[in-house]
């Protein structure tokens, strides 16, 4: 890795998640830079959607901490509260396993969907 | 026995001006049941959130588990013993709004809940508030799903009515019944109120076919 002055975009440590008596999350910990490429491998059911859940704040998590962009999204069992998550959220792009896409709006919608109505950019901006 | 219409046709305007009237309350109701529906719906979305459930629960379960004939006679002359005197008019459109409301939250709840929960977190997870992505993601799809069912609602909304002309309104089944009161033509009164009656319900099920062709067209569904 080079130069230690890396921004930091996502860290995790020391988080767990339990479905009821599943452990799903065992104290993860996880650090991602700026322009670093992570891949999370696992076999099926070993959590990978459910870490990245979390990170998006769709999940709430028992134990741990997890910071994004210098943000502490969730700590101590809380989550960061709903109006700053919604903030942070507009930052972070996120692919579902099933995609979700919107199927009462068109390509373009949907792709622009996000930026038009949250930060309230016109169509032309949000389609570059 | 020979069936004579005569009454009928000189009476058709009688007719006509009671099936305005029978249109007119039940208009105003569906807007009133349909406000409802949609508040009552929402209120009932999450039953985590134990205040807003239990009140929309009490709502629904007390109207539809009591007769509207009785829901109305309270509001008709059950309040004036309260001092509370409302127009039989109003009394009609508040009865049959609140009972339809019941029915339509629970087509509205309905329609939101079978909306795939990923729609939701892919627009929560693109900074939307809860309420936007209702909004803009959630409401358009549901609202294609609500239209038969509020079809079969709105159906039985008219058809319910008629229970109106037994607050002194005079809607197409009361001015039936005056016209009875003179020319003792039972039989051929109540077939021409059932045949308006059925005009009324089919044309309202034929616009919402259209409407439901329109919006599928447009894009709101795949
Ligand atoms: N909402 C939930 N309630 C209960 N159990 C859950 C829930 N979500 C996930 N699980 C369980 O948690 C475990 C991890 O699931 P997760 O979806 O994170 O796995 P994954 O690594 O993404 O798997 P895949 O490779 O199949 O996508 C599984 O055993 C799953 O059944
Ligand atoms: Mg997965």
């Amino acid at each position: 890795m080079s130069g230690s002055a890396q921004e930091l975009v996502l860290a995790v440590s020391n988080l767990s998640k339990s479905f009821g008596p599943t452990r799903v999350l065992a104290d993860v910990d996880l650090s991602v830079q700026a322009s670093q490429v992570v891949v999370v491998i696992g076999p099926s059911g070993s959590g990978k959607t459910t870490l990245l859940r979390c990170c998006n704040g769709l999940e709430v998590a028992d134990r741990g901490r997890i910071e994004v962009c210098g943000t502490t999204l969730f700590s101590d069992g809380r989550l960061l509260h709903d109006s700053e998550l919604n903030a942070l959220r507009t930052r972070v792009g996120m692919v579902f396993q099933s995609f979700n896409l919107f199927p009462h709006l068109t390509v373009l919608q949907n792709v622009t969907i996000g930026p038009r109505r949250i930060r309230r950019k016109t169509l032309s901006e949000a389609a570059e | 026995m020979k069936l004579d219409f005569g009454p009928v046709w000189a009476n058709w305007s009688d007719l006509a001006h009671g099936a305005m009237v029978t249109v007119e309350v039940t208009g105003a109701a569906l807007v009133l049941g349909c406000l409802l529906g949609l508040l009552v719906g929402l209120l009932r979305l999450d039953p985590r959130k134990r205040v807003r459930y239990a009140v929309g629960s009490v709502y629904v379960t007390f109207i539809r588990g009591t007769p509207l004939l009785v829901q109305l006679f309270l509001l008709f002359f059950g309040l004036p013993q309260f001092g509370i005197v409302l127009p039989a008019f109003f009394c009609g459109v508040l009865g049959l709004g609140i009972y339809s409301g019941a029915y339509q939250s629970e087509i509205v709840r309905g329609a939101i809940q079978s909306i795939d929960k990923g729609q939701m977190e892919a627009a929560r997870s693109l900074g939307m508030s809860h309420g936007m992505a209702m909004r803009a993601i959630i409401l358009p799809q549901a609202i294609v799903r609500m239209i038969p069912p509020l079809g079969n609602e709105f159906i039985a909304l008219i058809k319910n009515s008629a229970l109106v002309s037994l607050l002194t309104i005079s809607d197409l089944l009361h001015e039936g019944q005056k016209i009875i009161s003179v020319s003792y033509r039972s039989l051929e009164v109540y077939l021409a109120v059932a045949l308006i009656y059925l005009l009324l319900t089919n044309a309202t099920g034929f616009a919402l076919l259209r409407l439901e062709r329109r919006l599928r067209v447009g894009g709101l569904v795949q």
